[in-house]
């Protein structure tokens, strides 16, 4: 016992490191179940004639050939990246306009209740989002053209219209991500440091330029939060078209993962459905090595 | 923030045209703008919850009237709500959810603590890179995982188990990070001097340490709740047998089979986040704590 007490030494003794695996080892068994060996296993599979029941042959290249050239990958893939550069942009942006707002607000009881209804939809699952604005966006019994009738405006098809499908889902999403993206950014406004503006002040800088110049590069490291969880989940699109659109009209809203799901669970086609996970996780490392990058720049300058 | 406000003349004193008042209590006027367009823009977001509510109180013919009714007939009309936990199997489908929820909360929570505790006060070759590791595993969407990892849990005769369902909710890379936190902030004197006092290692981290990071136990609990509550894809692929369904599963299930049943279709989504409400409305300071902590890295 006492050889191991030791720790202010600077290197751990053997006891101590034995006895941090010990206590590592539970987490470690599951980064391998839930992560590495999955992520390996997916790779194998892709390379695959695989069925659940049935044949598993290797086919080199064939799946990965099969999905890119096929129509069906270019359609859920363009659906999906269409919802989140519609989705993700305009949620930070008034994810942010919101926040800025909180923030020149004195922290009283009062305003804490005000946050509370932004983050009220961010409790509801995907599947309830999904269910809540299917109602509302019921062509004949919905809010939502209830509501446009008042001002006069036409009904609108909503969901039930390709090229509104996607524009509505996002709708949904927006609503249900804003209060979570307020929350963080606002942690980050209030942790700037007031002095920095009283500085600029003195220099003669406007809003504006304080905006650009101070809180944006000092929110940097929230916003690189936000817009990345966002892609992440943008990306991940599943319920809500599952249950609103169910992919439809004309497939106009299928998404990767729900191709996924139909592809193994479905169709049993399991080789081809990893190549899209593949391309899932290549796409987001990308997008987020690409955010990473240009908001470091932004703060260098 | 003060700087993007519309810059409205509010400083009594006459001051230059770039004065932009930066104390936020000396402006009267700017903040109560801003304050009455937060309100509205709050209760605006509101309006879609409300209005499910409401529809889920209304008499099936009554929710198919035209034009659109805003109010039920009556407020008290809780017949959907019963007719769905008399009729069909919610009781059992939120007990499932419970079950599945608490499962993966209290398996996650005990690992994390021990890991937490082995990088905040252990030294070990390796340390950096493996936190590294698991850090990393933040950014990897487990649902896009779901085709090996069905096949893993399935090939280990764990489908329609309670275990299985619960199964990539055992353990949150969230809750390692967040107690690792929490627990670099204690002074190693807490440890040094219980190990003096000749305490095991099991009995530092269950007897000093937990209590010690217990704001960050509830922050975690709440988010690792409304995260696992919340799932559909796995525990859908996982349940086949109706009895097993979650609350989500349930839900869409329902949806599928009684179609245009909306006064049933909107108490059912109300049950379904009745949980997650619930745990808002009482604990919305931690929850809010707890986001903006991760945000805080």
């Amino acid at each position: 016992m006492s050889a191991a007490t030791k720790s202010s030494a600077k290197v751990g003794s053997r006891i101590e490191t034995r006895r941090a695996f010990i206590f590592l080892a539970p987490a470690l068994f599951f980064v391998l179940v839930l992560f590495i060996i999955p992520l390996a296993y997916n790779v194998l599979i892709s390379f695959f004639d695989w069925s659940a029941i049935g044949r598993k042959e290797f086919n080199g290249l064939e799946n990965y050939l099969k999905v890119l050239t096929s129509e069906r990958f270019t359609n859920a893939a363009g659906n999906t990246i269409y919802f989140t550069v519609l989705a993700v942009p305009i949620g930070v942006v008034l994810s942010l306009i919101v926040a800025l707002g909180f923030n020149t607000l004195l922290i009283t009881r009062v305003t804490g209740f005000i946050r509370a209804l932004y983050f009220a939809p961010v409790v509801a699952s995907l599947t309830a989002v999904a269910f809540v604005w299917l109602w509302i966006f019921n062509p004949a019994y919905g809010l939502a053209n209830g509501v446009l009738g008042i001002f006069g405006v036409d009904p609108q098809p909503w969901l039930t219209d390709e090229s509104q499908a996607i524009p509505s889902l996002a709708i949904m999403y927006i609503w249900a991500r804003l209060g979570f993206n307020v929350i963080i950014l606002l942690a980050g406004l209030q942790a700037i440091d007031r002095s920095y503006y009283e500085a600029a002040r003195i220099d003669g800088a406007g809003p504006f330029r304080m905006f650009w110049s101070i809180t944006l590069p000092l929110l940097n490291r929230q916003l690189v939060l936000v817009i990345s969880v966002e892609v992440m989940n943008a990306i991940k699109l599943f319920e809500l078209p599952f249950v609103a659109t169910k992919g439809g009209p004309v497939g106009s809203t299928r998404s990767i993962v729900m191709e996924i799901y139909e592809l193994a669970f479905r169709a049993d086609r399991w080789g081809e459905a990893a190549v899209y996970v593949i391309f899932l996780f290549v796409f987001l490392l990308v997008v987020t090595g690409l955010i990473r990058k240009l908001f470091t720049r932004d703060i260098a300058e | 923030m003060t700087t993007t406000t519309p810059q409205t003349p509010v400083t009594s004193t006459p001051a230059p045209a770039q004065a932009v008042p930066l104390r936020r209590d000396r402006t009267p006027l700017g903040p109560l703008l801003i304050k009455v367009a937060l309100i509205l823009g709050g209760c605006l977001l509101l309006v879609p919850l409300v209005w499910v509510i409401l529809s889920s109180l209304k008499r099936p013919d009554e929710i198919l009237q035209l034009p659109v009714k805003w109010l039920p007939e009556n407020f008290f009309n809780f017949s959907n709500y019963v007719q769905l936990f008399s009729q069909y199997n919610f009781g059992q489908y939120m007990a499932n959810s419970f079950l599945v929820t608490g499962l993966g909360i209290l398996t996650s929570l005990v690992i994390a603590l021990f890991a937490a505790y082995a990088f905040a006060f252990y030294r070990f070759p390796f340390k950096e890179p493996i936190f590294l590791l698991v850090l990393a595993l933040f950014m990897v969407p487990q649902e896009a995982l779901v085709i090996p990892m069905f096949l893993m849990v399935s090939g280990a005769g764990l489908n329609n188990t309670y275990i299985g369902m619960a199964f990539p909710d055992l353990f949150t890379v969230l809750g390692v990070y967040l107690l690792r936190q929490f627990m670099e902030g204690i002074p190693f004197s807490y440890v040094e001097a219980a190990r003096m006092d000749g305490a095991s290692e099991f009995r530092i981290l269950t007897r000093v340490i937990t209590p010690m990071v217990a704001p960050a136990i509830v922050v975690f609990v709440i988010i690792k709740f409304m995260f696992t509550w919340n799932t559909f894809l796995w525990p859908m692929l996982i349940a086949q047998d109706e009895r097993m369904y979650t609350v989500t599963v349930g839900l869409v299930n329902f949806a599928g089979s009684e179609f245009n049943q909306w006064n049933l279709i909107n108490a059912a989504t109300v049950i379904s986040m009745i949980p997650t409400i619930i745990l808002f409305v009482t604990l919305q300071r931690y929850l809010v704590r707890g986001v903006a902590m991760s945000g805080m890295k």
